[in-house]
């Protein structure tokens, strides 16, 4: 997580850099311009602003796996982003096009003719590279062939641009089946690093030589002194702030988990609460107590599914003071056995309502069921019981997830029991997966302690609070797991990071206006 | 003079070389080790945790596999843990754990494991240790490793035991004190405690006591004679009690005196006053017992649970007729007394009854004095329905195997599935057959669910045959999904099987856009891991998106494309790697510096699958039914889908809320029928649920052997008509219940 947050970062501050130095091409023009006013002047300084604007609005674009929604929408960002680049690229392409070269001696070299440009929608992608490119070449062409040598960076510059365009262009071909060009392709991968090098290397000769020009006039170079200051003060403080950003939503992650899982077992306890209210109410019931009292198990069989049904639980049984089912609502005819060996049940004997979570077998998992009894009497004579069960199922954690939106689960044992976690077919639940994290078993299995931290489950890294599921004898029998995906955290913060960038992007774009005016004032004060 | 300094240093190098690569080749090993279990005894379904310590004795670092194989197929190991950085996996039959490095054997090793439903001598478990993580040249254990089977378990559901026997650091706790038998020389001195402890008594005529009188048997009554006291004296005592961990209770002093019938005993706080009342003679006590006969003749089948008579007769009066279904562990009333009171009377009863099976039934009468008398043992055979199994589930730790659309299932030779169904008809045993190897299968008693690990290791098509027999040896006969086992994946080069080759698979995580290695654990498998001499790997993924690399000595490391799944699948590819190129300089083998590396394409099994046909059903009419109000005529007049399920498949949410879906298109009829069960029970679930569709039950399973259910679910695809058009097994999602529907419209 931390990794990709320091790659965006990066991402940024090399975008941002690069604004920079364009916006001291385009300054460089400018003065030139101011004083021989012409079109072709105009449409090249024009054109760096634009190519500085474009990696202005580069830098607040975030990758896909940081952000899932973009503020803005990230199609409109990057359609805003090839806009700038592209006609930036077209302007000075067209200025260098249209120049006439001052031919060498015995070199036969005059107009470029200027190429009809087809333009094609489809083909929008891939012009910031072929326009890159030929901004380079006709840069070479004057540096080379013409008289113009001291333009050789800036052709080497827009080379590196070409290459940083074409290797941003590879990202297109991200869902190949190839492992080695996936990793080379991948976002933060090989590929995504080197476009970003190379992107620093062009901005660095780029600067290296538009500062050599800047740095001979006293205004402009202090005007470039005060922006490049700025940049670097919004540079650190935006790290900073979005570093100390994530860590804080990580923190807070965390916490929050540790309360929505106490929030599952506070649920869980109400059921439990609620299930003995219930059960003690059915075994009021005076239908039921006559029916125990006399033994009408067919008229009891009715009333137990009567009751089940009503209350919506998973089994519901009626027994006689001899322990054995005399009714059973989920199945009337499977009756006859004896539950006097059930701890609930010696307790219900004993006159005491109680409930509590057990775990059975299941098919791939233990199942967790919230057991509740209650005595039946009449008078102070103790005639039956009455037990009642609910499956803690994945409609209970399904429950809790549309409450909280987070993901729950419950754990037999140390494996998954009832779960709102889905494999990667978004159909089948993870049920039967286990927990074989040596510091969870040793905490919560063993201790009976609370966890809170990272963890893998079928492959996906989460935030993660584990409570543990206590029987009535407050031993642990399971697990109460409320978690959160890793990445969404850090998307969670991305959000805040998107609008930091955007924010510092907009704000460094402000502090040139003041940074020129102080520039120019301190000149004429000195003047 | 130059030469015989050449030849020396040649020597010297051979030497070194000698010295650096021979010692790699020595393995150092586990000599010898010793394990004990316990438990040693557990009862008849019920899920034990086993608790293993013991020594290894290693000329290495220290241990790195142990494996350890159940006593018997009465087991079925669930799961285990261990401290440290030890880690287990499970296939049901063996459990081994593994450290990433050699390391002490830790205090001991937990494992959990259920027992059959049948008793079953003492048989050993097999412990095996290795310091290798593949488990080579592992040394099996000593010790005392037996473990029997006998008893059974409560019926009722019962919590499963906790995961590690917390340590107990819990006194027990006296009460009940009570002194008797005082003469003028002794007295006797009991109490009980809330545990099983010994018993010790200090005492004297002061508070520093000076004698005292034990008893090392752990019990939670205890009795005590004090002898040689002096008469007319009082003496002050204490009472200690120390339980099988080491934590001991003690009373606080308590006084007593001889010479006395009746004594006073004043135990403050935890020990009760207690006054022995002298015995007042009593007439002598009526010792006769009454009789009591049936007149219902049994130890025949029946089909449904008969009303028993009988009569009971005493010399005084009956006070009491109870009758038991289990043979005298549980006893309940009679449903009816003629005349309770009387010396004489007549009874009757119906047993309450679970259904079809066997039933030991005993009567018994108590007269007004506490006489009783029970009868022999009869027995009642019920039997309404013939036994029958429903359709099956297939799964491999926690992966549900899908069966293809022709119902068949395919795995691994060395990934051999667990099959689960329920049964109508109470069957007392169920043998399945797998190509005429007889396989056991145990009922869940909590479930109620027959349950069996296939056994196999060729890579053939098994044909699955049951045979459920119930008590009244009613026999029936049923063919389930053949299982088409594929032969493992290898790893071999163009010598052969490469041993020690390593596997390794990486998962495509979505969120992260990133590959990851896939945490087998979870699943009960191990990645990476290493082939065998044969050059072996079993892998069985579930739903994803992934890759292989295969890394081998000296050989270039090999690639799979990126591959997706949409269900479990197994991978059974061979891969052949390439060796790196090397220099040969006698002995010796040099590699050339090689980074390239192969890719190879993933070839799935699943294409290449083409069994068993469920199609014969088609072009017939649907059976004609009737459950729960619900009959065929109401699938005519328009296509219909009806599902086959249950409600204990882990699947069975997801599938009903598709179905759901579907079924709100008023174009097609929905139907689910729940198989093999009770109305009640598929009401709630379908209430719990939330569903609109129709949910019928179908308790006795009528439906399953017309429409040849072996797989769940099943869906049957019936035209307006009402003839069936297509059979499909498996979950099938929205899109593929409405293409099938449209294909047969």
């Amino acid at each position: 997580m931390w990794s990709q947050f320091l790659f965006e970062i990066a991402h940024f501050a090399t975008c941002l850099f690069t604004a920079l130095v364009l916006f001291a091409t385009f300054w460089l023009y400018q003065d030139a311009w101011k004083v021989r006013k012409t079109m072709r002047g105009f449409l090249r300084t024009c054109g760096f602003l634009f190519l500085s604007i474009s990696y202005v609005v580069s830098s607040a674009i975030l990758e896909a796996t940081v952000l899932k929604v973009s503020l803005f929408s990230a199609s409109n960002m990057v359609g805003l982003q090839l806009f700038f680049r592209n006609l930036g690229y077209l302007l000075i392409f067209l200025e260098l096009a249209s120049e006439k070269i001052e031919s060498r001696p015995k070199t036969q070299l005059s107009y470029v003719a200027l190429p009809a440009m087809a333009v094609s929608l489809v083909a929008f992608q891939v012009f910031s590279p072929v326009l890159a490119l030929l901004a380079a070449i006709f840069y070479s062409i004057k540096a080379v062939i013409g008289l113009e040598a001291h333009v050789k960076p800036a052709a080497a510059a827009f080379f590196l641009f070409t290459v940083s365009e074409l290797l941003s262009l590879l990202s297109l071909f991200r869902q190949t089946t190839n492992v080695t060009l996936f990793h080379l392709l991948a976002p933060f991968g090989i590929i995504w690093i080197a476009q970003h090098v190379v992107l620093l290397l062009a901005t660095l000769v780029l600067g290296r030589w538009v500062f050599g020009y800047l740095l001979k006039q006293f205004e402009p170079q202090l005007f470039m002194m005060f922006s490049a200051l700025t940049l670097a003060i919004f540079l650190i403080t935006t790290t900073v702030f979005t570093g100390l950003l994530l860590k804080s939503v990580q923190d807070e992650s965390l916490n929050q988990l540790e309360s929505d899982a106490k929030v599952l077992q506070y649920a869980l306890d109400s059921k439990r609460t609620e299930g003995v209210a219930d059960v003690i109410a059915i075994a009021q019931n005076p239908e039921l107590e006559k029916g125990v009292a006399d033994k009408t198990k067919e008229q009891l069989g009715m009333l137990a599914e009567q009751f089940l049904l009503s209350k919506k639980y998973s089994t519901l049984l009626i027994l006689d003071d001899h322990g054995q089912v005399i009714a059973r609502g989920e199945d009337k005819d499977n009756i006859g056995s004896f539950l006097n060996d059930d701890s609930l049940v010696k307790r219900a004997k004993a006159g005491e309502a109680a409930g509590g979570f057990i775990t059975t077998d299941g098919v791939l998992a233990p199942v967790i069921t919230l057991r509740a009894v209650a005595p039946v009497k009449t008078g102070d004579q103790i005639i039956g019981t009455v037990v009642i069960g609910t499956i803690i199922d994945n409609a209970f954690v399904d429950g809790i997830k549309k409450a909280t939106g987070l993901q729950a689960s419950l754990y037999g044992n140390n494996t998954l029991s009832a779960t709102t976690l889905l494999a990667a077919d978004n159909t089948t639940r993870l049920t039967g997966i286990t927990e074989n994290n040596q510091d969870i078993i040793q905490r919560v299995f063993i201790a009976g302690q609370n966890f809170k931290g990272g963890v893998t489950i079928g492959n996906t890294l989460y935030f993660a609070a584990d409570l543990p599921l206590l029987d009535t004898d407050n031993t642990p029998i399971g697990m109460i797991f409320v978690g959160r995906e890793q990445q969404e955290v850090l998307q969670a913060a991305g959000h805040s990071v998107e609008l930091t960038f955007i924010a510092t992007a907009v704000m460094l774009v402000l502090s040139i206006i003041p940074s020129f005016f102080i520039s120019r004032h301190i000149t004429q004060q000195i003047r | 003079m130059t030469k015989p300094l050449i030849r020396t240093l040649f020597l010297l190098i051979l030497i070194l070389i000698a010295g650096v690569v021979l010692p790699t080749s020595i393995q150092a090993s586990v000599q010898s080790c010793g394990m004990n279990v316990s438990p040693t005894t557990t009862t008849r379904d019920t899920s034990t945790t086993f608790s293993f310590s013991g020594f290894a004795s290693y000329s290495g670092s220290g241990v790195m596999w142990v494996r350890f194989t159940r006593p018997s197929a009465n087991f079925t190991i669930t799961s285990g843990l261990s401290t440290g950085a030890w880690t287990a996996s499970t296939n049901g039959t063996q459990l081994t754990f593994t450290a990433p490095s050699q390391t002490d054997l830790p205090g001991n090793f937990t494992i959990y494991a259920t027992s059959g439903g049948s008793d079953a001598s003492s048989a050993d478990w097999t412990v095996e240790m290795s310091d290798s993580g593949d488990g080579s040249a592992a040394a099996g254990c000593d010790g005392t490793l037996g473990v029997s089977i006998s008893g059974s378990n409560s019926v009722t559901p019962t919590p499963t035991p906790t995961f590690t026997p917390t340590p107990d650091t819990t006194a027990p706790t006296i009460s009940n004190v009570v002194v008797s038998g005082v003469s003028d020389s002794s007295v006797t001195i009991t109490w009980n405690t809330n545990e099983s402890a010994n018993a010790n008594i200090n005492y004297g005529t002061t508070t520093s006591y000076g004698s005292s009188g034990s008893d090392t048997t752990r019990s939670t009554t205890h009795s005590l004679t004090l002898n040689n006291l002096s008469s007319n004296t009082t003496y002050h005592g204490q009472i200690q009690s120390t339980d099988a961990a080491g934590n001991t209770a003690s009373s606080n002093d308590f006084t007593f005196a001889t010479s006395q019938n009746t004594t006073t005993v004043t135990v403050t706080t935890t020990v009760t006053t207690i006054v022995t009342p002298t015995p007042t003679p009593t007439p002598v006590p009526d010792r006769t017992p009454p009789k009591v006969t049936l007149t219902t003749e049994l130890n025949r089948v029946f089909l449904t649970a008969p009303v028993i008579e009988g009569t009971a007769t005493d010399n005084k009066a009956i006070a009491k007729v109870e009758y038991s279904i289990d043979d005298g562990q549980n006893w309940t009333d009679a449903d009816h007394i003629d005349t309770l009171g009387e010396k004489k009377t007549g009874f009757s009863f119906t047993p309450l009854t679970r259904g079809d099976g066997i039933y030991s039934i005993k009567v018994r009468a108590i007269d007004t004095n506490d006489n009783e008398t029970e009868t022999e043992t009869q027995t009642i055979i019920i039997d309404r329905l013939p036994p029958a199994i429903g359709g099956a589930i297939f799964s491999i730790g926690p992966q549900i195997l899908q069966p293809s659309p022709n119902g068949s299932i395919v795995t691994l030779a060395g990934l051999m599935p667990k099959l689960t169904f329920a049964a109508v008809g109470g069957p007392t045993s169920i043998k399945l057959m797998v190509n005429d190897q007889s396989v056991p299968m145990t009922q869940n008693i909590q479930t109620r669910l027959w349950s069996g690990s296939l056994v196999g290791a060729e890579s053939v098509t098994y044909k699955l045959e049951t045979e459920s027999i119930d008590d009244a040896q009613n026999r029936t006969a049923k063919s389930l999904s053949p299982v088409i086992v594929l032969p493992d994946g290898t790893v071999s080069d163009v010598l052969g099987a490469v041993n020690g080759a390593e596997v390794r698979v990486y998962y495509f995580d979505s969120q992260a856009q990133d590959f990851r290695l896939w945490g087998a654990e979870q699943y009960g498998q191990e990645n990476p891991q290493f082939t065998d001499a044969q050059g072996r790997y079993k892998l069985l993924l579930p739903a994803g998106t992934y890759y292989l690399q295969i890394n081998a000595s000296r050989t270039r490391p090999l690639r799979t494309n990126i591959f997706t799944l949409t269900t479990s699948t197994p991978i059974a590819q061979d891969f052949t790697v390439i060796k790196k190129k090397s220099f040969h300089f006698g002995l010796l083998n040099i590699p050339f510096p090689d980074f390239g590396q192969n890719d190879v394409m993933i070839n799935l099994p699943e294409k290449s699958i083409n069994e068993a046909d469920t199609n014969f059903l088609v072009g017939e009419s649907f059976p004609s039914f009737n459950l729960d109000g619900v009959q065929d005529d109401a699938l005519l007049g328009k296509p219909t889908v009806v599902t086959v399920l249950t409600t204990w498949l882990p699947q069975s949410s997801g599938q009903m809320s598709i179905l759901e879906e579907l079924s709100h298109d008023q174009s097609v009829h929905t139907l689910v029928i729940m198989s093999q069960e009770s109305t009640a029970s598929v009401n709630v679930f379908a209430k719990r649920g939330g569903y609109s569709l129709p949910v019928v039950a179908d308790s006795d399973g009528v439906l399953v052997t017309p429409l040849r259910v072996t797989t769940l679910p099943t869906h049957y695809f019936l035209d307006r008509k009402g003839e069936i058009t297509k059979v499909v097994s498996g979950v099938l999602s929205k899109e593929q219940l409405e293409q099938y529907v449209q294909e047969n419209l």
